[in-house]
């Protein structure tokens, strides 16, 4: 009888690891598949996913038609926040562009805009604005508000006194508003959690349809052993993504690493263990590929779209909130955040990484058992 | 006809008997709205900030009334600064303000001693949005403080906004009609992504092609029976963001069924090509992902501001079929039916639905080789 | 002069990228109104010249005329005239029976009326009218050819090509499928059936033997049985029991074409005339069969000794190496496995036989520690499988259906796989991967995916990845299915070679001959083991061994009624 002693397991679970590159590796597809999305998600929509408003068209309306009224126009066409200012002489032309969305607003100067400045009474000019981009023309609205304050001191006669009470604005951790910085940090984190996530979920069931599962469940190893054999190289592989994009990050977008780099790590993994557990456990209730692929639909998306990430935590209604408690990418972008920019203290990274701890061992749990249970 | 008839049955039949069709086609959509209608919230409010008062006047109760008054901030205060810092670096504050310990003098004209706005801006969006805000409180209560005084402004040119079609504002308004098409691409996606593949694995395929039907019946079949799924689908979003979440609805229901049809017809071609292209699921899904979801949701428009975006990547967003359908479904649910914007973007739509299909067509095989 | 269903001239396939022809120079005709069997082995091109027939394929070279129309540019024309069943018999799993049926109805152009007659004469014709509401993935493997076979009858096609139809489907069905391909031929219509199988094929009209793209036999089945009549003998009066002897004749390069264990004897071909008369004491001349013929023609059984069992030293161990014990596995109110007992003694072949869904696997699932039992115990080298899965599976080679191999990964990638989840490493790993790449002879195809090797070589790579650990037990589930003739002999002597060395063998299989090479065989039918003892006591109940089994069945089936 052959004994399986712990350098035998030991080399049968370094056997597991390695199939499972290979696996990965044998596709070329695959490994296109597995190098094109954090390029994809660095190129491309690290450029795209900003809420930053420039570049917009504005209609104006020029019913006064004066040197005073034609030097605002001047101004706003200027700023960088409007693109094109497209110049109206009719209400009709006005409504025609707004519905098409040619422009997203529309600046009416009403007559007897410079006569009335210069009688120094109160005057005011319309502006109208596409509510089909709310949050655009929101931010929008802010900056011609301050243009056009901005417009009244300068014409302003200078016996004016400044305004009395100074504002001093204090842009902590990203003192430029870096918007890059935000993106970059916060992709980096899906980003992992896609790739750990379906690599992790696809694993069992796919061995389930090509029948070879069979064959590992009856070679000498455990349950829990074949689960590690599944999870490591989909770590392995996501904290490559990772450090891709880590590296793109500090020197491509210059993000500065204020933390430790080895606590940043050991929370990544700390991260990457939690969806483990979880894509093993949708991998292990699942029979087919398709059905896998689903259940990390049904993950991914509530996950995604409640961290944080797209809108603030804050917003959410109360309940939301409370589900938030076992969202792991939510603890993930405190972390990420916290050890890029804000070097937070230890207290607050452990307060932060046992939740993640404690998804990943229930979900490992859970998935063993079921393993298990398969059986009967 | 008769030929695809028979077709369109068969695929009808597959559709009801696998529960993940359904479960794609009517829950995920479901599910993904009701996410989008309840926690997608641009409308900021109830933010964390603090609040530093390091001396203790009658004159300033105004102001931190007005601060602690307001409806977008919730304001905690803080004995001192340190400790403002800590819950900032916490994460427990988005901001805090600072109003020091001389402000009043300043208010007498003497040595100005700023008040400060210290904002964490590992989220900018949010720290832009607090620092304007804060900024806009001090502002009004400076304003009143003057007026108080006797010290207006000899003149003002104010901005009077009107905003058309949604004039509160409503984030949800233009979120909810966007997501339908992000979903729509999601879901177009997955469920025809697999279908032509799982022919050729299961030797149907084979079978099919030594009968009457050639390529053309089975992909034109396959378009039919998944485009009147997704219809179904799409209907019932709509369904869910008239009636449940209440988003208005302008336009006509006819010209949308027709947009809507284009779009999804797109989602179905993108999700064909995955299937003729990537032979395995996981390749399949990750595909779906990169080249569907993930650009309909950043490159769409839906959340991020296409103008706004360096100039090659807005040549990029013409490839993202929902850049096309997000104007037109977000005009038909507020603004009503604006013709010349519906039938400019159709077209596009159009164009994208005959490029998809005769390259689906080319790429599939008649026959084994 | 009739003229031919299929004429064939100069016909070269080769696909791209492929260094040899997949088809190389064929020319032949068919004549219509019978059944053809198209046998060769593995890879030999059968599927190829199908699909060349159909228009799925376009010859390289040649020229091919199906019922006098070119299938390259007349498809259309060709569509209405034959009907075809691929070889997982191109149903939709998720459709009924009669929505299969309608469909295909549909696709042929059918009318009401036809649709309506042809249906209720193929329903009645192949036995599945009681099941029209069954969803078809739901069928029986036979049932599925029936229903796969119905199909392809319909729009009334005078010629239909059925690729592999046997392949997965147990003995009772395969005899009810030829019986209703033969009435149809008596209808006038003209069969192309091809089959690695050479038992289907030996009743066939007409034989077309393909092998490595050639055409090397074109005429009756008898025509060519009858070139070794007087070569074929049964051993007897012999001191070596049939394995040992079997391997004393390979290894001595004994002058025979080929050589199986036949029972409690060796089936030989011999047909050099000195041998004949030197050993005529020990040489009981039998009839031939058609597959000792094919196999002579193929150039003879592998005639090379197996080395696998070189390095095989098992320790000693008791005589019963596998038990079980009263085994039961229930889903719900179903019954799969019925109290199931047997023992396996150290150095056997047992063998576990009985139609699909009998609860063969059942058995041999709980046996290797993939499904717990519901009663009753699995014990290997006394071990309960269920106490200590992990401390029994050390001891098991398991070898699963359809060779599941790692597809994607190369055939050194697969050896290596397997020996370190068995727990081999390091110089030990090294040497035992070469001596498996020398014994299967793998070393040409080391760095090709395991998914693209030919099946022959799929089945020789999942037996060295099963035994790379020398487990003293091996588990074998269908492990010759699908495979051509030779090739299965060849595994055979591995098999062999290890049992003599001790190693103890439990397989399951629905090839009847198969059963021959066991030491026992358990019969396990509607979850009982009706029948456990030797292969040649069950053949006394029936002419061959597929006779025997069915007969058992039968008579088990009139006792449940009684």
């Amino acid at each position: 009888m052959m004994r399986f002693g712990f350098l035998s397991r030991f080399g049968a679970l370094k056997a597991l690891i390695v199939k499972e590159f290979q696996i990965i590796w044998s596709d070329p597809k695959n490994r296109i598949m597995i190098i094109l999305p954090p390029i994809l998600q660095l190129g491309l929509f690290a450029f795209a996913a900003t809420f930053e408003v420039d570049h917009i068209p504005l209609a104006v309306y020029d019913k006064d038609r004066t040197e005073i009224s034609r030097a605002l126009i001047d101004k706003i066409a200027h700023t960088p926040a409007v693109e094109r200012v497209y110049p109206v002489d009719n209400p009709a032309d006005l409504t025609r562009l707004i519905d098409t969305q040619t422009v997203y607003g529309a600046l009416t100067i009403p007559q007897g805009f410079a006569s009335r400045i210069y009688q120094e009474t109160p005057v005011s000019v319309q502006l109208i604005l596409d509510g089909r981009k709310s949050n655009t023309v929101q931010i929008m609205q802010g900056y011609l508000t301050q243009i056009i304050s901005a417009f009244q001191y300068e014409i302003q006669s200078v016996s004016f006194p400044p305004p009395v009470v100074r504002i001093v604005l204090r842009h902590w951790f990203n003192p430029n508003l870096d918007y890059q910085w935000f993106i970059v940090i916060s992709l980096t984190g899906v980003l992992a959690m896609v790739m750990m996530l379906s690599i992790t979920a696809l694993a069992v069931a796919q061995e389930k349809e090509l029948g070879t599962f069979d064959q590992i469940i009856v070679s000498p190893l455990s349950s829990f052993e074949i689960l590690i054999g599944k999870s490591v190289p989909a770590l392995l592989i996501a904290l490559m993504d990772v450090t891709i994009m880590i590296i793109a990050g500090v020197f491509m977008f210059g993000i500065p690493i204020a933390g430790s780099v080895s606590v940043l790590y050991a929370c990544i993994v700390s991260f990457l263990l939690s969806i483990a557990g979880i894509g093993l456990f949708i991998s292990t209730l699942c029979q087919t590929q398709q059905q896998a692929i689903l259940g990390v639909f049904a993950f991914l998306a509530p996950t995604f779209l409640l961290s944080g990430y797209v809108t603030p935590i804050e917003n959410m209604p109360l309940f939301v909130q409370r589900l938030d408690v076992i969202n792991p990418l939510t603890y993930f972008f405190v972390l990420m955040k916290g050890i890029f920019l804000k070097d937070i203290s230890a207290a607050t990274i452990w307060a932060n990484v046992w939740p993640l701890l404690i998804i990943s061992v229930c979900t490992m749990a859970f998935t063993t058992w079921f393993f298990n249970k398969r059986l009967d | 006809m008769k030929i695809i008839r028979a077709l369109v049955k068969k695929e009808f039949f597959q559709i009801i008997r696998d529960p993940s069709s359904i479960l794609i086609a009517f829950i995920l959509p479901f599910v993904l709205l009701t996410i989008f209608a309840v926690a997608i919230n641009l409308d900021n409010n109830q933010i964390k900030a603090g609040l530093v008062v390091e001396g203790d006047f009658q004159q300033i109760n105004s102001l931190t009334a007005q601060f602690e008054g307001t409806d977008y901030l919730n304001i905690t205060r803080y004995p001192d600064r340190p400790s403002a810092v800590q819950a900032l670096v916490r994460g427990d504050i988005k901001a805090f303000v600072v109003i020091p310990v001389d402000f009043t003098k300043q208010l007498n004209g003497v040595s100005p001693s700023p008040i400060q706005v210290v904002t964490d801006a590992s989220d900018p969006n949010m720290a832009l949005f607090i620092s304007s805000y804060a900024q806009g409180v001090v502002t009004t209560w400076t304003q009143a403080q003057l007026y108080q005084y006797g010290q207006t402004a000899p003149f003002q040119i104010q901005v009077l906004p009107t905003v058309w079609f949604n004039p509160e504002l409503k984030s949800k308004y233009f979120i909810l009609p966007g997501s339908i098409a992000v979903i729509m691409t999601l879901i177009g996606m997955i469920l025809t992504a697999l279908v032509i593949a799982r022919e050729w694995e299961r030797g149907t395929m084979e079978a099919l092609l030594t009968t009457r039907a050639g390529k053309l019946d089975i992909l034109v079949s396959k378009y039919i029976s998944y485009y009147a799924l997704a219809i179904l689908s799409s209907a019932f979003c709509s369904f869910l963001c008239i009636a449940v979440y209440d988003v208005p609805f302008r336009g006509s229901y006819l010209i949308y069924f027709g947009v809507s049809s284009l779009f999804i017809l797109t989602a179905l071609g993108q999700g064909f090509i995955v299937s003729t292209l990537a032979k395995n699921q996981f390749l399949a899904a990750i595909t779906s992902a990169s080249f569907g979801f993930l650009p309909a949701v950043m490159l769409s428009g839906f959340l991020f501001e296409i103008a706004s975006m360096p100039k090659w990547v807005q040549l990029i967003t013409y490839v993202v079929p929902a850049r096309y359908f997000i104007p037109q479904i977000n005009s038909l649910f507020l603004a009503g039916n604006i013709v010349p914007l519906l039938i400019t973007q159709s077209l596009y739509l159009i164009g994208f639905n005959v490029v998809l299909f005769t390259f689906i067509y080319r790429v599939t095989p008649e026959r084994l080789e | 002069m009739i003229k031919p269903v299929v004429r064939i001239e100069h016909l070269f396939k080769r696909f791209p990228g492929q260094e040899a022809d997949a088809l190389h120079d064929l020319s032949f005709d068919l004549t219509g109104g019978q059944i053809i069997g198209l046998v060769g082995p593995d890879g030999a091109g059968k599927t190829t010249l199908i699909r060349l027939l159909l228009g799925l394929l376009l010859p390289t070279a040649g020229s091919v005329s199906v019922l006098g129309i070119d299938p390259e540019n007349q498809m259309d024309k060709l569509h209405y005239l034959i009907g075809y069943m691929p070889q997982k018999f191109g149903l939709y799993e998720d459709l009924t029976v009669q929505e299969n049926l309608n469909l295909y109805a549909d696709l042929k152009e059918l009318t009401p009326s036809d649709k309506r007659d042809q249906f209720k004469m193929l329903l009645k014709f192949t036995g599945l009218e009681p099941f029209t509401e069954r969803l078809a993935g739901r069928l029986s493997g036979g049932m599925k050819q029936k229903l796969g076979l119905a199909c392809a009858l319909l729009g009334d096609p005078r010629f239909l090509l059925l690729d592999e139809p046997g392949v997965g489907v147990d003995p009772i069905s395969r005899r009810e499928l030829m019986f209703m391909v033969r009435q149809l031929s008596r209808d006038g219509k003209t069969i192309l059936w091809s089959t690695s199988y050479l038992d289907e094929a030996a009743d066939f009209d007409d034989v077309m033997l393909l092998g490595g793209g050639r055409l090397l036999y074109h005429g009756s089945p008898g025509e060519l049985t009858k070139r070794i009549k007087g070569n074929v003998f049964l051993t007897q009066h012999t001191k070596l029991a049939p394995r040992p002897l079997l391997r004393h004749i390979l290894k001595s390069r004994f002058p025979v074409d080929d050589a199986v264990i036949w029972g409690n004897a060796v089936r030989l071909v011999i047909r050099d005339k000195d041998t004949q008369t030197k050993f005529t004491r020990y040489l009981k001349p039998v009839k031939p069969r058609f597959e000792d013929a094919v196999i002579t023609l193929l150039g003879g059984c592998p005639q090379s000794d197996s080395r696998v069992a070189r390095n095989i030293h098992l320790p000693p161990m008791e005589d019963v190496v596998i038990r079980a014990e009263n085994l039961t596995k229930r889903y719900g109110s179903f019954t799969a496995a019925d109290h199931i007992s047997f023992d396996i003694k150290r150095g056997e072949i047992f063998g576990l036989l009985g139609p699909n869904g009998a609860g063969k696997s059942t058995s041999f699932k709980m046996m290797c520690g993939l499904a717990r039992p519901t009663e009753g115990r699995a014990l290997v080298m006394g071990i309960d499988m269920r106490e200590h899965p992990t401390l029994a599976r050390q001891n098991l080679g398991y070898m699963a259906q359809k060779f599941s191999l790692f597809s994607p990964l190369s055939v050194l990638q697969n050896l290596t796989f397997f020996s370190g989840i068995y727990g081999l490493s390091g110089q030990r790993q090294k040497a035992k991967i070469e001596q498996m790449i020398r014994v299967f002879a793998l070393r040409p195809y080391l760095h090709q995916k395991a998914g693209d090797l030919p099946l022959g070589f799929k089945q020789r790579l999942a037996l060295a990845c099963a035994i790379m650990h020398s487990p003293p037990i091996l588990f074998l589930d269908e492990p010759t299915s699908g495979v051509d003739p030779v090739t299965r002999r060849e595994f055979w002597n591995h098999i062999n070679s290890m049992v003599e060395k001790g190693v103890t063998v439990m397989v399951t299989t629905h090839f009847m001959d198969e059963a021959e090479y066991c030491d026992r065989i358990a019969l396990i039918y509607q979850g009982k083991a009706i029948y456990i003892g030797s292969p040649d006591q069950l053949k006394k109940r029936g002419e061959t061994m597929e006779d025997a089994f069915v007969r058992v069945i039968r008579e088990n089936e009139k006792q449940g009624q009684d």
